[in-house]
């Protein structure tokens, strides 16, 4: 009879402290996974804005954009111009330099692509890829892709100007990207 | 009866925790892309602007002559004619959201799509792009403006 109340008490006992273990393992890695999830916040927040800002620059510069006597014209993509630019005088203008962020720097991706309108697709026109840059990844958070699209205008000449896309990705240098949530769908 | 309300406990720290740790990462999605959002949609609206009244299109009304979009919506506006039409195709192709709204006081043209958004009633970050309307006899410019939903 004595025995049978210690064996009962000893269960009690055992599933008390899986329990408390439990309980405890759910909480660490429910605060570990919302440790993961700020620091996301944080560093998508950080790179889609200047992202959004070094696209904006690139929009705006003569380096790639169509010029006249009326000055730059915004959003308006030279091909002459952009033909002849090299990726090493792109970036040595226009580039993050290594900050509190990123100590190694940064790589930058500039793309250029245009409307096809016999394919009914946009092709690349030409690619500024920044060493070490990788390459483009087609995976990011959720819905939001890594490199982001800017609408420009392409002019081949003055009767010829066609719809295109400004392709901008910049990445942490010496920082491995992987897919933290989910690849996109 | 002791231990089947240790039990119930375990029971219900599972309920409220598993799905807790579940929807967390769906949280965060939801953050990451409503700041996408929030800055591509805000900030890329006077930009598709720009691209499509700059590309060339062909001129119905001129024996299809490749124009800037531009021109071709100014004499639209200066005849008074709602036939934009032709800017449908470009602004699928670059509001992604394929919802939108160009209008100018004159011409107005919206998306298609029965699960587009009402517009807010307050619209932010809007910019008005003026077009020069030549020979118009009231003003030579009209402003049009795209709000992407």
């Amino acid at each position: 009879m004595r025995s049978k109340g210690i064996s009962q008490m000893l269960v009690r006992l055992v599933i008390f402290w899986i329990l408390i273990g439990v309980s405890f393992a759910m909480l660490f890695f429910y605060w570990r996974s919302q440790l993961e999830s700020e620091h996301v916040i944080e560093e998508n927040e950080v790179l889609v804005a200047r992202k959004v800002l070094y696209a904006k620059v690139l929009l705006s510069s003569d380096m790639l954009t169509y010029t006249d006597e009326n000055g730059i014209h915004k959003g308006v993509i030279d091909k002459n111009k952009i033909e002849g630019l090299t990726y090493e005088k792109l970036f040595e203008t226009y580039s993050y330099h290594p900050d509190d962020i990123s100590k190694h720097g940064y790589s930058h991706y500039v793309g250029i692509d245009v409307w096809d309108k016999g394919k009914k697709k946009f092709e690349p026109l030409k690619e500024f890829p920044q060493p070490p840059f990788v390459s483009k990844p087609n995976f990011g958070v959720g819905e939001v892709p890594f490199t982001m699209s800017f609408p420009v205008a392409v002019r081949y000449s003055q009767d010829d100007v066609k719809l295109g896309k400004m392709n901008v990705d910049i990445i942490q240098s010496g920082v491995s990207r992987t897919p933290i949530i989910s690849p996109m769908q | 009866m002791k231990g089947f309300v240790d039990l119930f406990i375990l029971f219900i720290l599972l309920i409220v925790l598993i799905p807790a740790m579940l929807i967390a990462p769906e949280a965060l999605k939801y953050r990451v892309q409503a700041q996408y959002l929030l800055n591509i949609q805000s900030f890329t609206s006077t930009d598709v602007l720009l691209s499509i009244l700059s590309a060339t299109n062909p001129d119905e009304l001129n024996s299809k002559k490749q124009k800037p979009s531009l021109e071709i919506v100014g004499e639209r506006i200066l005849i008074s004619s709602q036939n934009v039409e032709f800017l449908r195709e470009d602004l699928d192709k670059l509001v992604k959201s394929k919802c939108y709204l160009f209008e100018s006081e004159k011409i107005k043209l919206a998306d298609k799509s029965k699960d587009c958004p009402e517009l807010p009633i307050k619209i932010k970050n809007i910019k008005i792009v003026e077009i020069v309307v030549p020979f118009n006899p009231t003003k030579l410019v009209e402003g049009v403006k795209l709000v992407v939903k």
